[in-house]
């Protein structure tokens, strides 16, 4: 925490989800950063989403080298705050890929960028139909006894629409959905992914099919993270 | 298992051993992902050179993937933006650790 700021008073009728938000809000903007949001956030945030979309080949090879970069910087500091770091960074980039599937897992992405967008304006006011959609998104990891078991399944389903999708975005699509389908996982481990993103990939060329087996344990993102096993990696 | 993975894992089993419901519950992991998300940008874009700012926020249609990259490439290349990020995403979980053991409901005692 920051030197001199203390935990913030949380009045008796403040729902307990608020006080949280409330905390992240601060942080965000002390320091000068309020200022740097007001200036540049807009902006920012547009110039993010409206990345042109990119016909070719390299664009895979760039997000790839990008990861490693990302692995190294954050090296000294775990694994999760570096998955995390690749999540974040590299979604308007994933949003760019001319073959991300418009489907599901599209309009989630949008849920969640609203979400951000809205919570930067007015974290603490009343949920957005937005944040409600989100906050979907976690109901049936929250759901302790309704886990989809087993290996193969989770390694069925990260190929079949890894394979459906294709391309860079059908690799992370089939990646995270190997992770959160896929056996071995903890119903606590599930919610971790969801609160941080899910686990990164580094994936070889060759698109879905390739995400969708390491997003549901394989040994290729194994071998190449040196970390991972089971339906986290 | 890092620190912040620790941490995390501590709040995940405080949240879903308490006796919330389910909606309740899914609401406070989306806050804490949605607030950890949201304390990232304002850090990058704090280390960006501002004339680089100014130049690609106001010029959006002329920005590629990789004027992107360089971008943020810029910013985290600096080991001091990695290091405020880390520091305020644990000190972030460390906070809402610490209001959820003083206000959240604590799990019902089980009879055996």
């Amino acid at each position: 925490m920051p030197e001199g700021q203390s935990l913030p008073e949380v009045e008796p009728n403040v729902p307990l989800a608020d006080a949280v938000s409330a905390i992240f809000e601060r942080r965000a903007t002390h320091g000068g950063r309020e200022l740097i949001l007001e200036q540049y956030q807009e902006k920012f945030q547009r110039l993010i989403d409206t990345l042109p979309k990119e016909n070719r080949d390299t664009l895979m090879v760039d997000v790839q080298k990008f990861f490693v970069k990302i692995n190294g910087w954050f090296s000294e500091y775990g694994a999760r705050v570096s998955d995390f770091i690749r999540n974040v960074v590299t979604s308007p980039m994933i949003r760019a890929d001319k073959d991300f599937p418009k489907d599901v897992y599209y309009q989630l992405e949008l849920s969640r960028a609203q979400a951000w967008g809205d919570f930067a304006m007015r974290t603490t006011k009343t949920a957005t139909a937005a944040r409600t959609a989100y906050r979907n998104n976690f109901l049936p990891a929250a759901l302790t006894g309704s886990i989809v078991g087993g290996v193969g399944y989770g390694l069925y389903k990260g190929i079949e629409v890894g394979t459906l999708a294709g391309g860079l975005g059908g690799a992370v699509v089939g990646a995270a959905l190997g992770a959160a389908i896929g056996g071995g996982v903890s119903v606590g481990m599930r919610i971790k992914d969801r609160i941080m993103g899910p686990p990164v990939i580094i994936y070889p060329l060759g698109g879905g099919v390739a995400g969708g087996i390491a997003g549901a344990g394989g040994s290729i993102a194994s071998a190449l993270t040196g970390r991972g096993g089971g339906g986290y990696y | 298992m890092d620190d912040i993975d620790a941490i995390l894992t501590r709040i995940v089993t405080k949240i879903s051993e308490s006796p919330l419901r389910d909606t309740e519950k899914a609401d406070i992991y989306a806050r804490i992902s949605a607030g950890l998300h949201h304390l990232v940008w304002p850090i990058i874009v704090s280390h960006v050179p501002q004339y680089i700012l100014e130049d690609v926020t106001g010029n959006p249609e002329k920005v590629t993937i990789n004027r992107y990259l360089e971008l943020i490439e810029g910013a985290l290349q600096n080991p001091a933006t990695p290091k405020e990020i880390h520091d305020e995403v644990k000190g972030a979980l460390e906070e809402v650790e610490a209001l959820l053991n003083d206000k959240l409901p604590k799990p019902p005692k089980r009879t055996p």
